[in-house]
């Protein structure tokens, strides 16, 4: 009975140290939890992974709200205006409602019904190899179903890119057959011809002779600067509203990029239309 | 060779779980979608239709050069494939993989771009004029994309297929 005793009293003490013991465990633990929260450590990664975050954010906004143009719509609908003879990118495409389609439209040639419900507006590069498939492929059925019905207004304005050297002179040449009345006719011209890759002054010349221009006339239009100063604009007007290639497309303030097949046009025009 | 052996073992270890497949497939077709339609992404978010999308691929695939195309199918497998080992590395909790993944995953998202037909990321963002004075318009991008793509893949295939953990130079 008393080695019972001691042991139960030997035991009661082991115990008791093992208490005291988990205790003082538990004490230095919460110093070290409270030390913890003092102080707040970022790893260089987390760092990292923080700023990646924050700008992937910032970008899938910025593409929603076209450059965080919150609401930031003129009412009359005016363009933001580039500088004359720069390309001026802009992120802000326009969307329905927002471009004024008379302000893009601006002076420049058009077939179809000038009060038509729908205008689009094409900003090209005679030049460049998919605007001549757009006027081979697709222009001839929107021409045949909504063009020539009145529906639409067909707008052509210059785009072109400064790669394609010839570019610039075959939108000359064309302008100034417009100004003898005849834009459509050249410009048809060139695009039946594969468009001006490949062709000079010769080319332009011969084609003005064949729709019978006062050719004397047209050559000096086009060595006019008020000419190039048109085309600029047209430039800077396509930049503007979001045009960043071509051939490029504004339909009731959509913007379409590329040579899209017949389908894509259709759906929009008909979505404009009803 | 070396490094060949190495792609050719992650790809194995990687691989060997069918799901990977799935995620290099659908990064893959993200990467290759978002480059095709990013150009015209306002008219497919304001009038969004499976035709209206479908035809929109369609045309502007027409609007590429085989060239283009075949450079950005390549650089969407192989995004497709980093993101696929980076998933198999975070699950296995290897750090320091994610910088290396996701500028390579950004430099895919540049892409094979066509100054004249606006198409690419790039274009979009207005460096068309920077892409014009390229020799090659911008197809440059797409070989130089691809290298960075293919180093980034074989950086992770060294990570995938070492079989020790490495010891911190600061511990002891």
């Amino acid at each position: 009975m008393k080695l019972h005793h001691r042991w139960s009293r030997t035991n009661l003490t082991l115990k008791k140290i093992e208490v005291v013991k988990i205790e003082e465990h538990k004490l230095e633990h919460s110093a070290a939890e409270l030390k913890k929260e003092e102080t707040v450590t970022f790893t260089k990664a987390v760092l990292w992974k923080s700023v990646s975050g924050l700008l992937g954010i910032l970008l899938i906004i910025s593409i929603f709200t076209d450059g965080f143009s919150f609401g930031n719509s003129s009412p009359s609908g005016a363009l933001v205006a580039a500088p004359s003879g720069d390309v001026v990118p802009s992120l802000q495409a326009p969307s329905a409602g927002i471009t004024d389609m008379k302000v893009l439209s601006d002076d420049d040639p058009f077939m179809g019904n000038e009060n038509a419900a729908v205008t689009i507006i094409e900003f090209s590069d005679y030049e460049c190899p998919f605007c001549v498939k757009f006027y081979q492929q697709t222009l001839p059925q929107i021409k045949s179903q909504y063009i020539d019905t009145g529906k639409v207004k067909f707008v052509y304005r210059d785009f072109p890119l400064g790669f394609h050297q010839q570019a610039e002179p075959a939108a000359l040449a064309a302008n100034c057959a417009g100004a003898q009345g005849k834009y459509f006719e050249f410009h048809d011209k060139i695009f039946n011809n594969g468009g001006a890759a490949g062709k000079s002054g010769a080319d332009y010349k011969k084609w003005a002779q064949d729709l019978k221009l006062d050719v004397a006339k047209w050559e000096k239009c086009t060595n006019n600067p008020a000419q190039k100063q048109e085309i600029q604009k047209d430039i800077s007007d396509g930049s503007a509203a979001g045009i960043s290639g071509t051939p490029g497309f504004i339909i009731n303030g959509k913007l379409i990029s590329g040579a899209q097949p017949f389908s894509v046009f259709k759906q929009v025009i008909d979505a404009e239309l009803n | 060779m070396k490094n060949i052996n190495c792609v050719q073992e992650a790809l194995i270890i990687v691989y060997t779980s069918k799901r990977y497949f799935f995620v290099t497939l659908l990064a893959a077709l993200v990467i290759f979608l978002f480059n095709t339609l990013v150009s015209n992404y306002s008219l497919l978010f304001s009038d969004f239709s499976f035709s209206l999308f479908f035809s929109l691929l369609k045309g502007t695939l027409a609007s590429m050069t085989i060239l283009s195309i075949a450079l950005l199918v390549i650089m969407s497998v192989l995004a497709g494939v980093i993101t696929a080992m980076t998933v198999f590395l975070v699950k296995r909790q290897v750090k320091g993989n994610l910088k290396t993944s996701s500028s390579s995953i950004l430099v895919s998202l540049i892409a094979p771009s066509c100054p004249s037909c606006a198409m690419g990321f790039l274009s979009l963002l207005g460096f068309g004029g920077f892409l014009a004075v390229l020799p090659f318009k911008g197809l440059e991008l797409g070989f130089f994309g691809i290298g960075l793509l293919g180093v980034s893949t074989v950086y992770l295939s060294n990570k995938i297929s070492i079989k020790t953990c490495s010891i911190s130079p600061k511990i002891g």
